[in-house]
């Protein structure tokens, strides 16, 4: 399963950058915000931060090779009358995200909604760290004050399937910024 | 409608569709946590050797995902241990799903130790919290599969003629399942 991650994300990476060129329009950029986990009684809120491009293929269609690192909350539990902590742990996880709305022309706004895999090595004190399969949707909004900067801001859920059953989805609240290269 | 608004319209569905399937049953889980209390009086005690079985199935929780059960994430021991001899004592434990060891030999020889190393001083007491805990824990694995089964036995060992008494055991047990 493991090569399998490897090789979608190169051939992802791959096509995109080979696309640079035909496609003549790519940004970088960073972006930080909210780890939610979603139904885990074992971790509390966190957060992350991370970097990515993105290769606009067609006037509807970019990809995003991107790399995040997110912590979880410590979760505290009564235990027999007394408040015990448990670290979270972390997740950091690389892949690529399809991303697809309306991206020509500088329109002031622009929505788009996300589609991703990606690999995600997760980390908790004193239980063997895995690395895992991740796949990740959401939706995004990018306002561009300049033609060579942009403001987003997204939510995105990212599920993470864990060694012997069961998975860890979460909800990713982040801003961030993004510098346009190369011509209209 | 025509055709090519009709697919615009939907569009928006295909990811979603892909993402379900790829998943399969992980991209809705949830992790639940059950802090089981034993009672002192379910610990069957004789100076140095203790024992007491954990039966998950009787908890709430478990009963309401069992049939969902994907993986135990994370297991975890505290309890007070009490050493009224002079001398210090090192204490062991271990699980099993055979409840019926009755003595250290067998114990030793077919359950699985999980906590070694626990250091009692002598006239003392020490308080094994979930930090001190993961300091000591070994054979995670073996342990996490004996959770699973929702029953198992733990037993604590000190060398005779030492003894110790054991208290406020409570078991934290952390577990994925479809939700």
């Amino acid at each position: 399963m493991k090569k399998i991650v490897c090789l979608s994300l190169i051939c992802i990476f791959l096509v995109g950058a080979s696309s640079v060129a035909a496609a003549g329009k790519f940004s970088i950029g960073g972006f930080a915000g909210l780890n939610i986990p979603i139904g885990q009684e074992d971790m509390g809120n966190g957060t992350l931060f991370g970097v990515k491009g993105r290769v606009l293929l067609l006037p509807f269609l970019g990809v995003e090779p991107n790399f995040v690192f997110s912590q979880y909350g410590d979760k505290e539990h009564n235990v027999g009358g007394e408040t015990m902590t448990r670290e979270g742990g972390d997740i950091t996880s690389f892949g690529a995200d399809a991303v697809f709305g309306s991206f020509s022309g500088f329109s002031q706004a622009r929505f788009y909604g996300l589609l991703g895999i990606n690999s995600n090595t997760l980390k908790r004190e004193k239980i063997p760290d895995q690395t895992r399969l991740g796949l990740s949707f959401g939706a995004g909004i990018e306002f561009l004050p300049t033609d060579v900067f942009s403001i987003e801001v997204r939510a995105r859920i990212h599920a993470i399937s864990l060694d012997g059953g069961g998975g860890r989805d979460n909800l990713e609240l982040t801003a961030g910024l993004n510098y346009y290269f190369g011509p209209e | 409608m025509d055709r090519k608004k009709f697919n615009r319209k939907y569009l928006w569905l295909l990811p979603l569709l892909f993402v379900a399937a790829v998943s399969g049953c992980w991209l809705f889980s949830g992790t639940w946590v059950i802090i089981y209390a034993v009672d002192k009086e379910d610990i069957d005690t004789s100076e140095h050797f203790h024992k007491f079985t954990v039966d998950l199935t009787k908890e709430s929780v478990w009963q309401d995902h069992k049939d969902d059960l994907d993986n135990i994430e994370d297991v975890a021991f505290t309890f007070k241990l009490i050493n009224p001899f002079l001398s210090p004592a090192t204490g062991q434990v271990y699980v099993s799903s055979d409840s019926t060891l009755s003595d250290s030999a067998a114990v030793a020889s077919s359950a699985t130790i999980i906590l070694d190393g626990i250091t009692i001083p002598g006239g003392d007491s020490i308080h094994v919290t979930m930090a001190h805990y993961y300091d000591l824990l070994q054979n995670f694995e073996t342990l996490r599969g004996l959770v699973k089964s929702g029953v198992f036995t733990a037993y604590a060992l000190v060398p005779a003629p030492l003894a110790i008494e054991l208290r406020n055991v409570v078991v934290v047990v952390t577990f994925s399942a479809g939700l």
